[in-house]
């Protein structure tokens, strides 16, 4: 039976009791109860979408809604095979369950731990046989895997450094935060309202920069690993300071990425860069000093005023227009399709001054990412989750259907332009629904 | 529903002088045909193959057979002219961890410098032997009437 058909049809038949739900962080929070009733569940979306893959509409639901661990899938994770630890600029997590999931086709899920919504219930992962399943109010919905562990992750670097705590990984990407912190944060009222940085920041002991040297050492490593990587990755908070706007965020990448690029003698090697926006100047520098081969600068949102709103310290540093002009310098340089930017999407429907409905939203979303493209550049979405300790915490996203139609759109406008979907594609990264939706 | 092949159908998959075929079709119902030297039938009855191309045709139909149930087939062809053709459904893309780190490290030791995209498995659930002298006695058992009339007239052996 094919997982649509279980979706759909399996109500009431499912896998038996579910196991005894471990309730951690975020998990004791009661959802609203007629969420369900209001909104396409995801069966009537997979029914409604049949020309969208099932397996991307359900990792966008569960991004959506989060996930939570029965003691049998606990008992499932092997930490000497499975990644279970994680330092992000966006999750720091160093308990025993796995850090994220995968579908049987490859497409990624991204937990990180025990995520789950406050407006609707989280999905419960749990085994029975050996097989580990995602299911919704007792039902299989499919099976997943966890994330497996890379060899340098339990390593050190000379300087005694974890090596987990330098560079994250995803079962395909190195990924790198060399800053951990963000400028804007610093600024009373200026941080981006969906974020959690300065929130995972303060509750740990992490510094805020990490060493160029156990960055380095760290992917010279990880590189060994026969068949893990196919991408490395930088991203970081903002820092604004320097000789001129950025020129301290400019010289750490400039740092790390001259020496990783000095790994594969000097060539360009796949690899992403998502910065702040650099001017055409600095977007120079970096494209010819180094091995970078791909860029990325994150609009967050795609309107002028709730640009202002939802980004303050961006719209007051650079205004909507200029960050757009600094993508479109960024393309003279890196070329077509090897520049995008990302959106959360749904922020665009904040309360108060968001759209009032999905419908003008993507609306909204699809124009201005048409005009984009026109110029070269995709725009890719990732699903947004009101996270604790982010000014949206008490947001309530959207339904799983506006995230299936902006996908949908989204990866329309791509094929449209002839816009590659490689630099960001399900392997590459793996948190876009619309680049997934590329593999076909 | 999977099932088990036939032991001709195993014996085929083992010979190193079979040729192998995947037969696979994109959402629009376009077919594919390619020879597919890595074909294997694995210890728990599931085929699998390697894609080294990531953009291939082959790799975006597997993807949209996994997606929306479109059946796949494999076709074998033996040194000894015995052919078989199994049907079945695309179940798992391996793109990373353990299991597809050793098909990797398998493919990094042939020559020509070759990448892993996926391992891709496949549950047989139809199979049937195509070769010809088979499908033939089969044919004139099912259907007697298929056949062009010139056949049915005895040969006159002193003409011939």
């Amino acid at each position: 039976m094919s997982i649509k058909e279980r979706a759909v049809t399996a109500h009431g038949r499912g896998s038996g009791d579910i196991g005894r739900v471990v309730r951690l962080q975020g998990a004791e929070r009661r959802a609203e109860s007629r969420w369900r009733e209001e909104e396409l569940g995801l069966g009537q979306v997979l029914a409604k979408y049949p020309d969208i893959s099932p397996f991307v509409i359900i990792k966008a639901d569960v991004q959506r809604r989060g996930v939570i661990y029965t003691q049998a899938a606990l008992g499932e994770v092997d930490p000497d095979r499975h990644m279970t630890k994680v330092r992000s600029d966006y999750c720091e997590k160093n308990d025993l369950a796995p850090v994220s999931l995968m579908l049987r086709d490859g497409t990624t899920i991204f937990t990180e731990g025990f995520m789950a919504g406050r407006h609707r219930e989280p999905y419960v992962v749990d085994a029975a046989s050996g097989r580990i399943v995602l299911t919704d109010e007792g039902r299989v919905i499919e099976e997943v895997s966890y994330w497996e562990k890379p060899d340098y992750y339990d390593k050190f670097t000379s300087r005694g450094t974890p090596m987990w705590q330098v560079v994250s990984a995803r079962p395909q990407r190195l990924t790198i935060h060399p800053n951990q912190y963000c400028d804007f944060w610093k600024r009373k009222g200026q941080g981006c309202k969906f974020c959690v940085m300065a929130e995972i920041y303060n509750s740990t002991d992490k510094p805020p920069l990490l060493h160029v040297e156990d960055i380095i050492e760290t992917v010279a490593e990880a590189v060994k690993e026969p068949g893990r990587n196919v991408n490395i990755f930088l991203t970081g908070g903002s820092l604004l300071g320097g000789d001129a706007l950025l020129e301290e965020e400019l010289d750490l990448y400039l740092k790390i990425l001259t020496g990783i690029s000095a790994l594969f003698g000097g060539r360009k090697f796949p690899s992403q860069l998502i910065s702040t926006a650099f001017s055409r100047e600095q977007l120079r520098r970096l494209y010819d000093q180094t091995g970078l081969a791909t860029y990325t600068a994150d609009i967050e949102v795609l309107n002028k005023d709730l640009f202002m709103w939802i980004c303050p310290g961006k719209a007051s540093t650079f205004g909507y227009d200029g960050w757009m002009e600094r993508l479109y310098q960024a393309v003279d340089i890196f070329g077509p399709g090897n520049v995008n930017t990302g959106i959360v999407a749904g922020v665009e429907l904040a309360r108060p001054k968001g759209f009032a409905s999905e419908d003008e939203a993507i609306a909204s979303d699809i124009a201005e990412a048409e005009k984009l493209a026109r110029r070269g550049i995709a725009v890719v979405s990732c699903v947004w989750r009101a996270l604790k300790g982010s000014v949206f915490q008490r947001q309530k996203p959207p339904s799983l259907e506006y995230y299936i139609r902006l996908a949908k759109g989204l990866d329309n406008i791509r094929r449209t332009h002839g816009i590659s979907v490689d630099m960001d594609n399900y392997r590459r990264c793996g948190n876009h629904p619309d680049t997934d939706l590329g593999r076909i | 529903m999977g099932i088990d092949l036939s032991a001709e159908a195993r014996a085929a998959f083992r010979d190193n002088g079979t040729v192998k075929a995947l037969a696979s079709a994109d959402t629009k119902g376009v077919p594919h045909l390619a020879f597919k030297e890595s074909l294997r039938l694995r210890a728990d009855g599931l085929i699998e193959y390697r894609e080294y191309i990531e953009s291939s045709t082959t790799n975006r139909n597997m993807t949209a057979s996994i997606w929306f149930g479109i059946p796949v087939s494999v076709a074998l062809l033996t040194p000894d002219e015995r052919s078989f053709l199994i049907r079945g459904s695309v179940v798992r893309a391996l793109i990373a961890g353990l299991e597809f780190r050793r098909h990797y490290e398998q493919v990094r030791l042939r020559p020509g410098d070759l990448d892993l995209s996926t391992v891709w498995l496949i549950e047989p659930e139809y199979e049937r032997e195509n070769t010809l002298a088979k499908r033939k006695a089969e044919e004139e058992q099912a259907h007697p009437l298929h056949k062009h009339v010139d056949r049915l007239v005895p040969v006159d052996k002193g003409q011939s």
